[in-house]
């Protein structure tokens, strides 16, 4: 596959998933083209790997978590249109346009307070779907560490103490 | 076990993913970026002199200003698509002369392989990257300008026309409204609109019958006000005419069992630079055929850069294979003549039917001019 080809098919779920994790629109694209135009130079490496999606994901929590999206959704980040149903196009139910969707706010918010390598792991498991072992290989730590991670991220969402650390890359392993 | 939480948070994050996504003015961005980071780090460690060092070091503290260094260009502004070829008109699939269309021959819509029953006038001007297809039942002509899609197809029962808008990548977590249906007319005909709406894009397609048996259907997603384009597009549809699908290429004649199934061409608006720099539009050209134990894909590409190093050599050139995850073949050849050819097998067809597939395929036609490629379905020559 080529970079060219590469991107046509995954660049888009790439951007959806750095606006997840910046919570900015500007940075994503920002972190996105940075992340792709250092993949480009190296890209017989990223490819001699065979899994692209994995590397070049992996390459973008990294960047977050050397600072590069840690300040969380400051510039124009998107809201839902008011009193849009959420999901219409995916199969769920009509939204209830109170308490759910103060609700998913709360959520939101308290997503902006979690370090990176936590909210990465949300993000893959939550937006992306992705199972544990390969959300390890993105993340760079064990799937115990990911689901331990998870844990207490979702602790912390749910109004715990905001004291959910980063896991240390290579943990566990 | 998912709880309470989980799926609020998984609906949260898709409510916030934004909208659509331009990924041929990503990678363009990505590789215009690559290039200055490239410039950048040659201006640092090129030439030793001391004051181009603390300037390129001042460029490298402050990204702005490095812009503005001697022997540094400014960078191109991020976002802007890349303009059509100028003085050569657009891509589009070429007339099948002697052809019926399909206000004739409404039978024969999405029966052959080689042939869209219809045109639409002027609709791949301006665009940024052409396609069309016959493929699983349905005619398609589809382009893109920036992150607008928009498809004109063809079918003769609505499924197909369904399975199209289904796989259109519109943002599938954006917050979308509710389908608003409305009746509408083409050429006096009845139809029928869906439009969705989400607070970034507008998605929609509009539904006729054209002729009898036959459905049209104009589609698309990316940006506001699309809708209102879907009337204009279908009374541009022609169903007098007839135009062609199929490769620069001609393959090998095969048994009576391998019945071609499907034909699909992509052609970038602009001329792009290959592996060697040279510039071309033609972005893929594939034919699949089908195969008592299953299909096979034939496919021409622009030649891209390839480091993967060859194992084996396929009509003499060098070549490489290996087998995809559900358990199919892939033969590369990376330089077939300036052209890369892909062969991709379901599982049950061996790769020494695709090497025989290889060992007789030649390249026909002028890879940028359609008009000259040969006849699909056609073998030998």
């Amino acid at each position: 596959m080529t970079f060219e080809e590469y991107v046509h098919l995954r660049g888009a779920a790439l951007v959806r998933f750095a606006r997840l994790l910046t919570g900015d629109d500007h940075r994503a694209d920002d972190l996105v083209q940075d992340v792709l135009a250092k993949a480009h130079r190296r890209w017989r490496r990223v490819m001699a790997g065979d899994r692209p999606d994995v590397y070049v994901r992996r390459m973008l929590v990294d960047a977050g978590c050397a600072g590069r999206w840690r300040r969380f959704g400051r510039r124009s980040r998107r809201q839902p249109r008011p009193g849009a149903p959420a999901t219409a196009a995916t199969g769920h139910g009509p939204a209830d346009p109170g308490s759910e969707a103060a609700g998913r706010d709360q959520t939101w918010g308290r997503m902006s307070r979690l370090p990176p390598r936590p909210r990465a792991v949300l993000v893959l498991r939550y937006y992306e779907e992705l199972d544990d072992v390969l959300i390890a290989e993105i993340v760079g730590c064990s799937p115990e560490t990911v689901r331990a991670t998870a844990l207490r991220a979702l602790a912390t969402l749910r109004g715990g103490p905001l004291g959910v650390a980063d896991p240390v890359p290579g943990s566990g392993r | 076990m998912t709880d309470q939480l989980e799926r609020t948070l998984a609906r949260s994050l898709a409510e916030r993913v934004g909208g659509p996504v331009d990924t041929a003015d990503l990678a363009a961005s990505a590789l215009r970026r690559g290039r200055l980071q490239r410039r950048r780090r040659r201006t640092l460690v090129g030439a030793g002199a001391a004051v181009a060092l603390a300037v390129a070091g001042l460029a490298v503290l402050e990204p702005a200003a490095s812009d503005r260094v001697a022997g540094v260009p400014p960078p191109a502004a991020p976002h802007t698509p890349a303009p059509p070829s100028v003085g050569r008109r657009a891509p589009t699939p070429p007339v099948a002369v002697g052809v019926p269309g399909a206000a004739d021959a409404p039978r024969l819509v999405g029966t052959d392989p080689g042939v869209l029953h219809f045109a639409v006038d002027g609709f791949t001007v301006g665009a940024q990257s052409v396609t069309w297809a016959v493929e699983s039942g349905s005619e398609r002509v589809a382009v893109t300008a920036g992150a607008r899609y928009t498809e004109v197809a063809l079918a003769r029962a609505v499924g197909p026309l369904d399975l199209l808008v289904q796989r259109q990548d519109v943002e599938p977590t954006a917050a979308w409204s509710e389908p608003e249906l409305s009746a509408a007319t083409v050429g006096g005909l009845p139809a029928t609109l869906h439009v969705q709406r989400s607070d970034r894009a507008e998605a929609f397609h509009l539904r006729w019958k054209a002729a009898p048996g036959v459905w049209a259907q104009v589609s698309g997603h990316g940006g506001w006000g699309r809708a209102a384009e879907a009337g204009s597009i279908a009374n541009r549809v022609r169903l007098d005419t007839a135009t062609r699908c199929s490769a620069p290429v001609r393959l090998p004649a095969w048994s009576p069992a391998e019945i071609p199934l499907g034909c699909r061409v992509t052609m970038a608006g602009g001329e792009v630079p290959n592996a060697d720099g040279r510039l071309t539009r033609l972005v893929e050209a594939v034919l699949t055929v089908g195969h008592h134990q299953g299909q096979v894909e034939i496919g021409v590409r622009r030649r891209t850069a390839d480091g993967t190093p060859a194992q084996q050599r396929l009509a003499g050139r060098p070549a490489y294979g290996s087998t995809t995850a559900s358990g199919g073949t892939r033969l590369v050849v990376p330089d077939f003549d300036g052209l890369r050819v892909e062969l991709g097998a379901s599982e049950g067809i061996t790769a020494v039917r695709l090497t025989r597939v290889v060992d007789g395929l030649r390249l026909d036609g002028d890879p940028e001019e359609p008009a000259t490629w040969p006849q699909w379905p056609s073998t030998g020559g």
